[in-house]
């Protein structure tokens, strides 16, 4: 039988499903495949795209359990040797066909089978088993059963770090990745996508393995999570990021001229469209092809999308409606699931979006609580949702329904903030082992001529270790008792308690940003009593006007603009305590402007100052500025420059501190902040007349986690992290010292 | 009535002057400023017995307010003015310590000036 006599044999059996029964239909089409499978085979071997297109029709099916029997039997026969491959690529097929229709059966299912594959001999074993458990991270995601996912990934993740399986450990990180991107915690989402990417070898020619088993630490794998990566920060809003990230997965895919079968365009368009630059995104959707064939009809679906949202913000309602039409009918074609492969499949709404426009705002409505109940668990959009929800509720004066939507929207914020913390956790010790991988990986760009990349990384080092930082604090905060009782039980641990050091040590700087937080009532007090002044002065302005005392009214209408004028500056102090405040739970905006570098270091200096009173009453210490006012304004990233000025006063008040209590008659705890220009460069300058740094730890002084503070008292990563932000900007951070005289820190820019 | 008002903010000066401009013109009440710990201890020396209120900031550079604190209720017996603590940093450390070194009240920023006119008056 040829090839098209079974596929008309399977249309038959389509026929026969609403002639018969079902089972009896189902008889018939699972006949059929059996059928085009054993087609497959030919003398020389396997022929690969008819066995293809069966397995596809496999995954299009819904089967039940005899039905799998007589699949699996099926591909018993197909197993040659040693080679299984085209025996699991059928196993493969059912398990794809079960995630569409049976979330729990399939998980079964995937796990039965690579608990096999762990038992067989054949070389590609591990290859195969670590593709089923991948493919795991479908149900679990479009399911409610996220919880026992993370359970699942969690527990294999401990296996293969106890068997030092990078391949393992990269599948585990890139599913759980997935996860955290699915309940919306992208910063998480990306560290654990990073982290999978960290145990790759992207540095191999060839990959092993053919898909859908090819290596999972292999370089076609390294380029997909780098992609993975863009799409993660594209989502955080991130774009400069993203666009770093998808641009290395793009020029790939069109090295290797697989552009037509990968979500890089995409990601690419997305990026061009969400950060506004909207005249490039037709040349990025033009690489995806107008057609679907079996193997892509997700990918051409989300262009679609990204198309009918493109369309939406030029104008172009009716190419939109259409264009989102399409990727309805890709969809259900194809059940493709809202969390599919290429991101977030919603184009309800991007259809409401449209309603909007044309003022039918009810059935805008109707889309948006239909996508609510098809996005389900991917709480990012949901909450996009909800938002939008009631705003259209209020707009059509149904407040009921708009306080039901906005709570709806509370409660899952809070629910995703609660996620947060408990999965703030992370291990210290893994991620030193990270740094040198990550330090690895960097190297290796370097050879592939991905010059930007290794800048992303020390970004990302940076971000990850605030990361750290922030999950680390977290972590004692909420869990200070859960640690102990940790402590106790493994003792025997040594990474442990360097974690349990470390976690105390964070402490420390959270003190730090509560004492800043009490620091903006003092702006807040001028800039209400200011206010309130001004209303009366301006009522009495009044009361003078008619009167007709345009003297005293002059003069009370000049003491009211100098209160604005006050008001205003407070206003801006609390802005910059606020942004203070804020780079600590967070990583910079990244974007240099034109800041008055002498009332950033001011600035800075009360809020270390108060920061520090706030923890400790006895501290005191003089403090001397001398700014070179001919400086003006100059181009940083001013939360990042604020960073490392905050760490380097910070550290020199502790200095000058511990130098007094150690009772020295006469000495006078000073620090003092400088700025000059010097030949077209800016130095900013912080002193200090404490110890002065010993020459035997001079050397280490960078290095991340060094600290000579007692436990508690520092991280160890101010300068650290100091010395790649100045880097960062082109500078230089340099020290100068002596022994029992003091230090300086030199900024120059 | 006269009032010492110790803040390290110089914008401190202009905010009392202002809300309490009714008062001043009225003769009801004077304000002195200092605006360190160490300026205010010169003044009160200088000034023996004339305030009867000291309204005083507690983290300013050099002494604090809470030192300042001490030092008037040790030293002043005769009989010692009435000194109010006025900070942004009302955590319960703060007033504790305020209270138990003698602090006659203990008000955070931003300031309420209708409560603070009101205490004022019972002093008064």
């Amino acid at each position: 039988m040829n090839k098209q006599q079974s596929l008309f044999k399977l249309l038959l059996a389509f026929l026969l499903c609403t002639c018969f029964g079902k089972t009896e239909a189902q008889q018939s089409r699972i006949d059929s495949i059996v059928q085009l499978l054993n087609n497959s085979k030919t003398e020389k071997g396997v022929d690969s795209v008819k066995f293809r297109d069966a397995v596809l029709i496999i995954e299009k099916t819904t089967l039940n359990d005899e039905s799998i029997a007589v699949l699996e039997n099926t591909a018993r026969l197909f197993i040659k040797g040693n080679d299984e491959y085209w025996s699991y690529r059928i196993k493969y097929g059912i398990l794809n066909s079960l995630i569409a229709t049976d979330k729990n059966k399939a998980i079964s299912y995937g796990k039965h089978q690579s608990a096999q594959l762990e038992k067989s001999k054949s070389p590609n074993a591990i290859l195969i088993s670590t593709a089923f458990i991948r493919q795991l991270r479908l149900p679990y995601r479009n399911s409610s059963m996220l919880n026992e996912g993370f359970q699942y990934f969690n527990e294999n993740l401990k296996k293969y770090k106890l068997e030092n399986d990078s391949a393992g450990l990269s599948s585990c990180y890139y599913v759980l990745a997935g996860f955290y991107r699915t309940i919306g915690l992208l910063d998480q989402a990306i560290y654990h996508m990073k982290k999978s990417v960290s145990f790759m070898r992207p540095d191999t020619t060839t990959d092993k393995g053919v898909f859908p088993f090819s290596d999972p630490v292999g370089r076609r794998n390294w380029f997909n999570n780098i992609g993975v990566i863009a799409f993660y920060y594209l989502q955080k809003g991130d774009y400069d990021q993203a666009e770093k990230y998808a641009r290395i997965t793009f020029n790939e895919d069109r090295r290797i001229g697989s552009i037509t079968t990968s979500n890089s365009p995409n990601t690419m368009a997305q990026i061009k469209l969400l950060s506004g630059q909207l005249d490039s995104v037709m040349y990025y959707l033009n690489f995806v092809p107008g057609k679907a064939t079996n193997t892509n009809p997700d990918y051409i679906a989300m262009a679609l999308q990204v198309n009918g949202f493109y369309k939406i913000k030029i104008g172009e309602l009716e190419e939109a409606e259409a264009s989102l039409k399409q990727c309805w009918q890709l969809i259900e074609e194809n059940k493709i699931q809202a969390d599919a492969r290429p991101g977030t499949m919603a184009p309800d709404y991007y259809l409401a979006l449209i309603r909007i426009e044309q003022n039918r705002i009810n059935e805008a409505i109707g889309l948006l609580e239909k996508d609510i109940v098809r996005l389900k668990s991917q709480r990012l959009y949901v909450l996009r949702d909800y938002k939008l929800l009631a705003q259209l509720h209020e707009q059509t004066g149904n407040y009921k329904k708009a306080n039901e939507a906005l709570a709806s929207f509370i409660s899952l914020q809070d629910s995703i903030q609660a996620d947060q913390e408990k999965y703030g956790s992370l291990s210290f010790e893994t991620e030193q082992e990270m740094n040198a991988k990550e330090l690895s990986i960097a190297k290796l760009e370097s050879q592939n001529k991905i010059s930007s990349l290794s800048r992303n990384f020390s970004i990302g080092i940076a971000a990850l270790l605030l990361l750290i930082v922030a999950g680390i604090y977290y972590r004692f905060r909420s869990k200070k008792k859960a640690n102990l009782v940790l402590e106790k039980t493994l003792s025997d641990l040594r990474s442990t308690q360097t974690q349990l050091i470390q976690s105390e040590k964070m402490a420390s700087l959270g003190e730090l940003t509560a004492g800043i937080a009490h620091e903006i009532q003092n702006p807040l007090n001028f800039i209400n009593n200011f206010s309130e002044v001004n209303e009366e002065l301006l009522s009495e302005m009044k009361d003078e006007l008619d009167k007709g005392n345009i003297t005293d009214a002059k003069v009370i209408a000049n003491d009211a603009i100098e209160n604005q004028q006050k008001i205003l500056h407070h206003g801006k102090r609390a802005d910059a305590i606020v942004k203070g405040m804020l780079q600590h739970s967070r990583s910079s905006s990244g974007v240099k402007e034109p800041t008055d570098i002498n009332a950033l270091a001011d600035e800075y200096l009360r809020l270390a100052y108060h920061g520090l009173r706030a923890k400790d009453k006895s501290f005191n210490v003089a403090m001397r500025t001398d700014f070179d006012e001919s400086i003006g304004n100059i181009n940083i990233i001013p939360q990042d420059i604020g960073r490392v000025v905050l760490n380097l006063i910070t550290n020199a008040f502790y200095v000058v501190d511990e130098k007094k209590k150690s009772g020295i008659d006469g000495y006078e705890p000073t620090v003092s902040v400088s700025t000059k220009k010097i030949n077209g460069k800016i130095e900013i300058k912080v002193a200090d007349n404490g110890n002065g740094i010993p020459q035997k730890v001079l050397d280490k002084i960078f290095q991340p986690f060094f600290t000579t503070k007692p436990t508690g008292q520092g991280t160890g990563l101010g300068l650290s992290l100091s010395y790649d932000i100045v880097k960062a900007h082109g500078g230089e951070l340099r020290v100068e010292t002596k022994e029992g005289e003091g230090t300086e820190f030199i900024i120059v820019l | 009535m006269k009032i010492l008002v110790v803040d390290d903010e110089k914008d401190v000066q202009t905010l009392f002057e202002q809300r309490f401009r009714k008062e001043i013109k009225a003769g009801e009440l004077q304000f002195d400023f200092a605006f360190s710990g160490e300026d205010a201890l010169v003044y009160l020396n200088q000034h023996e017995q004339e305030a009867v209120l000291i309204l005083s900031d507690i983290n300013m550079p050099g002494m604090s307010g809470l030192e300042l604190l001490e030092q008037i209720k040790k030293k002043y017996h005769k009989p010692p003015p009435v000194v109010m603590m006025i900070t942004a940093y009302g955590d319960a450390e703060n007033y504790n310590t305020a209270k138990q070194l003698g602090a006659d009240d203990f008000l955070t920023k931003p300031v309420d000036f209708s409560s603070l006119k009101e205490k004022l008056k019972d002093i008064n």
